[in-house]
């Protein structure tokens, strides 16, 4: 995977499991507000996985499935690739990821499932008209960083990293 | 068999990413491939992301399943199964309490790779191939995706609360 070196992103937002939980809790409670039932979900693998998970539980629904699609090359959003489909339109499902970032996953999803309703917990501006409802927005040039992609490491100090101020600590991004 | 509830374990997000982790690099040092993952929904939804993720699987499904009423282990039906015979896959769930559900996946999925859970309790042990932590059968998992964390009284006031003599061993 590529590291800061990459110029095209120039901040990183880690995103904790308990914060993707809270965010996709959020997104619960506005399909349930808005009246918005459902007869099953559809994971779009493997981003929207997790935040499936948590949807299903919060909605009751016990039908859960999954549409795989290939795309991220390290950073670089590269060919997608379908994996796995699911049969039929997608008619009365929720189909969910984890993030809109170009729009070209949710557009090749929403090509092959017309009548679903898609929504992503996170869009960047490229992304946000491709889904049908999120909870958070973030510039198209900031990395996020989801849970499942980290692990806790040993860190130098910030004082450390960067001795009279060569350099800016990561935490200004 | 059915067990009186005694103790719960609340397990948080971290812990089973670090547990199904530890899950993932077994899987690698015992050298197994997988074309796939089959997870059984829903419990078995964020270990299989996990699991995906570690061991580099883009072809993840689901067997969705509806087991537990509440606390109890009720009937087990299947609201979608997977084409075919688990030939090659990898089939993950959170727990294996009584076993139920793993025969019933094993009897649908004969030719899996492997069945694997991050918990299991006594019971449902010997129907996993790999596992990482087993609990006692009368402990309750709570897994992260059914908690949330709530402001709770300090430990002294609640075990003058008589009325909650549970407050505190929890």
């Amino acid at each position: 995977m590529a590291g800061p070196q990459d110029r095209q992103f120039h901040g990183t937002l880690p995103v904790s499991w308990d914060r993707l939980h809270h965010d996709t809790r959020l997104l619960a409670s506005q399909l349930i507000l808005d009246g918005r039932s459902f007869d099953g979900i559809i994971a779009v693998s493997r981003g929207g996985l997790m935040a499936a998970a948590v949807l299903a539980r919060e909605l009751e629904l016990r039908l859960v499935d999954t549409v795989c699609v290939g795309s991220y090359r390290g950073r670089v959003q590269g060919d997608l690739q379908v994996i796995k489909s699911v049969p039929g339109a997608g008619r009365g499902m929720l189909v969910i990821d984890d993030l809109a970032d170009t729009g070209a996953t949710a557009r090749l999803v929403r090509g092959m499932l017309p009548e679903a309703f898609l929504v992503a917990i996170y869009v960047k501006p490229s992304g946000r008209g491709n889904v049908d409802m999120f909870v958070t927005e973030v510039p198209q040039d900031c990395w996020l960083l989801f849970p499942w992609d980290r692990a806790p490491r040993n860190m130098p100090s910030l004082v450390m990293e960067f001795p009279e101020g060569q350099g800016r600590p990561a935490e200004a991004d | 068999m059915e067990h009186p509830i005694r103790t719960t374990l609340a397990v948080t997000w971290d812990r089973l990413h670090d547990d199904t982790r530890r899950l993932a690099a077994r899987l690698i040092q015992d050298r197994r491939r997988f074309d796939g993952i089959i997870a059984i929904s829903r419990g078995g939804m964020v270990p299989a992301a996990i699991l995906a993720r570690e061991l580099e699987l883009r072809l993840v499904d689901t067997i969705s399943i509806a087991s537990y009423q509440d606390r109890q282990q009720g009937e087990v039906e299947v609201l979608k199964g997977v084409a075919g015979d688990g030939k090659g896959m990898l089939i993950v769930d959170d727990l294996s309490d009584t076993g139920a559900t793993a025969r019933m996946v094993r009897k649908l999925l004969p030719e899996a790779a492997a069945f694997v859970t991050v918990y299991v309790k006594p019971e449902g042990r010997d129907c996993v191939d790999i596992f990482i932590s087993e609990v006692p059968q009368d402990c309750w998992i709570l897994f992260p995706w059914d908690t949330s964390a709530q402001h709770v009284a300090p430990m002294a006031l609640a075990a003058a609360d008589r009325s909650r003599p549970d407050t505190i061993a929890d």
